[in-house]
């Protein structure tokens, strides 16, 4: 078993405060600048760490208002260099998804790909809470495959191993601790009746299957389960003026939205609820793995079921979901 | 009290009375109250009600749904459908109201909901059939006067600062507005970009324009179900504004969301005699 590094609080925050700027989760669970290591909480906060590097309003350009060609401002990648403590698996790992949209080779997004490489993420293990779900995605709370360094709190500090060679690096700057022997990684949590993932073949095969509109009744596509979800991606593009100066902006969007898919014309492809509701669980469970082999479109974090309005949840669905078709399949077979 | 609405559900299927019907039902995995639509007389005994139903399904009523359509509602329940009706979404004989005796719902499991704490309705006014026991129903608490009592006692420049500092988490999610029965419009003021009446990120000017807008049109419409507060990711209070434009609306046109169909639905009729006291006319409020 390797070795982990026994770090004190005040060591690391020093090496941390030594490579530039931090960001830890506020009392409200929001991503803010922070001059000291912060409490946590034992779980993710509310907000995903994706926030810091692609928040929901980012500007993409300003010009001034009036008439004759406008002199366009790009706005600048934010090239900071620090550090984000406090990153939860789930979170992590919905970053290497993010990475898949916004790191293209064809399309790079320079504000996500300038944040990526200038902040290290300091991973700190999780008490799992009771809609954590990282084991059905098999991973658990103290998973180091995505962040640089992971921390597991211990009275007084934490014990630090690495996850990436980056995350390596720092820790050689860190006036070493004694060695501890590491314990075997925690299983993640998962619901007691799940069994295992859907396949992703099966679900896109029943795209027309009416339990969609079962489904979509108890769903008002209010949205707050994609725009806190860690793994979605979607944005649209909006100009706001103040005081004679525009700006472009890149801001969240959300396919739970009815005008998500509103074309200029007014047609809109997916009219009804159970149409978007079924978007959300087909991007993730199926166009997704389908597309991306080994990635996954939901990490688990239980966000979205701890936030529904109307207290659906996503994994109680997407197993009701796989249940009714390996029951038809059998029927037929 | 989940016997007998079964047995009323079924029954108005048989009879005919209804083609569909909107209840709860526990989940079998997650054991979490969720909304369902039944179309088969058997299926009723899947529905159930107790004080974990805290969701207003009048929010899911849409003509595309087999009508007649029957609705378990509770007291703020039947309000927000029967506003529906009076507001044209519905024909009265499109929508069958299963009134519940409600004594008060528990969003957490534990303590009553604060909108119950102050509810003077207990079962809905629209019901078309009524299934539970309503005759010992609890008592108000507390009064809606009493909620906002704080607010109404503050200057108007503390309670611009109030606001101001109470809309800043809001993150412009409109998820207050997809659950609320009443937030019915065909194209949301919000989503509408020509002109562009609010923008779509949080700052303090589009914070302050969303929920003044929002509140205005629910003067005389919101009937204190708190879905709304309660969909909120960030915990804004927007509904105390809610109850502080209805107690005004009960006070100057002295009416009461919901609880008679038809009547002087203030925000569907114009009246000469209205109080336009804040234009300097006569009827100085
Ligand atoms: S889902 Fe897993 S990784 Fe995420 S906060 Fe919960 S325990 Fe931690
Ligand atoms: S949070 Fe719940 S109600 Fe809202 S869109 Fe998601 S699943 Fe539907
Ligand atoms: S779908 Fe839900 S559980 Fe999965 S990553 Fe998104 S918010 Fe978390
Ligand atoms: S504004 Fe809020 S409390 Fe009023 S009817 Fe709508 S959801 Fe219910
Ligand atoms: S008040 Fe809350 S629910 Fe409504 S838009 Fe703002 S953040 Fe969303």
């Amino acid at each position: 078993m390797a070795d982990g590094m026994r770090l004190s609080r005040e060591s690391l925050q020093a090496a941390l405060r030594q490579r530039g700027a931090l960001w830890a989760p506020n009392d409200a669970g929001h991503w803010s600048q922070v001059e000291a290591l912060p409490e946590l909480g034992p779980i993710r906060p509310r907000r995903p760490v994706k926030d810091l590097f692609t928040p929901p309003r980012r500007e993409i350009a300003r010009w001034k208002a009036g008439a004759g060609p406008a002199e366009i401002e790009p706005a600048q990648p934010d090239q900071t260099p620090g550090s984000v403590f406090g990153v939860r698996p789930c979170d992590a790992r919905a970053l290497l998804l993010l990475d898949r949209a916004f790191l293209q080779p064809s399309c790079v997004d320079p504000h996500y790909k300038a944040r990526r490489e200038n902040l290290l993420l300091i991973g700190v293990a999780c008490q799992p809470g009771p809609n954590c779900y990282c084991g059905v995605f098999g991973f658990g709370p103290d998973d180091k495959d995505a962040v640089d360094v992971m921390l597991t709190p211990e009275a007084g500090g934490f014990v630090a191993q690495a996850g990436s060679p980056r995350g390596q690096a720092f820790l050689a700057t860190v006036p070493a601790g004694a060695a501890v022997p590491l314990a075997a990684p925690r299983p993640g949590p998962q619901p007691e009746w799940w069994t295992g993932l859907p396949d992703p073949k099966a679900l896109y095969a029943n795209f027309d299957h009416p339990m969609w509109h079962e489904l979509g009744i108890s769903c008002m596509n209010c949205g707050v389960c994609t725009q806190y979800c860690p793994t979605c991606q979607c944005f649209t593009i909006d100009d706001e003026s103040f005081k004679g100066e525009i700006q472009r902006l890149r801001i969240v969007d959300n396919c739970q939205r009815s005008d998500f898919t509103r074309m200029a014309g007014g047609h809109n492809p997916r009219q009804v609820a159970a149409s978007r509701l079924r978007q959300r669980v087909l991007h993730k469970f199926s166009y997704i793995p389908t597309q991306n082999p080994g990635l996954l479109g939901c990490t688990g974090c239980g966000r979205c079921v701890d936030l529904c309005p109307l207290d659906r949840h996503l994994f109680a669905d997407v197993f009701e979901i796989m249940k009714r078709i390996n029951q038809e399949a059998e029927r037929v077979a | 009290m989940n016997q007998s609405l079964r047995e009323t559900v079924k029954r108005l299927f048989t009879e005919g009375k209804v083609k569909s019907v909107l209840g709860y039902r526990e989940h079998p995995l997650s054991k979490a109250v969720v909304a369902t639509l039944i179309t088969r007389p058997e299926d009723a005994d899947t529905l159930i009600f107790d004080d974990r139903c805290v969701q207003n399904l009048a929010r899911a009523l849409t003509r595309d749904l087999p009508l007649p359509v029957g609705i378990v509602v509770k007291g703020c329940d039947g309000c927000a459908v029967s506003m529906r009706i009076t507001e044209g979404d519905f024909a009265r004989e499109q929508i069958v109201a299963i009134a519940v005796a409600c004594a008060g719902v528990r969003a957490d499991g534990k303590t009553l909901d604060e909108r119950c704490q102050r509810c003077e309705m207990h079962v809905s006014p629209l019901a078309d059939v009524t299934v539970g026991d309503t005759s010992s129903l609890p008592k108000p608490e507390k009064t809606r006067a009493e909620t906002i009592a704080k607010i109404k006692a503050m200057t108007p420049a503390e309670r611009f600062a109030f606001w101001q500092k109470a809309f800043e988490p809001c993150t412009h999610c409109y998820a207050c507005r997809e659950v609320c029965p009443l937030c019915n419009c065909a194209v949301c003021v919000t989503d509408q970009n020509a002109p562009r009446w609010i923008e779509q990120t949080a700052k303090p000017s589009s914070n302050l324009m969303w929920h003044m807008i929002r509140a205005f049109h629910h003067a005389g419409r919101c009937v204190d179900c708190g879905e709304c507060q309660r969909a909120c990711p960030e915990g804004v209070p927007m509904h105390l504004l809610d109850l502080c434009l209805a107690e005004d609306v009960e006070e100057l046109f002295d009416f009461k969301t919901g609880v008679k169909q038809g009547g002087k639905w203030p925000f569907l009729l114009f009246n000469p005699e209205d109080p336009d006291s804040w234009l300097g006319g006569p009827h100085r409020g």
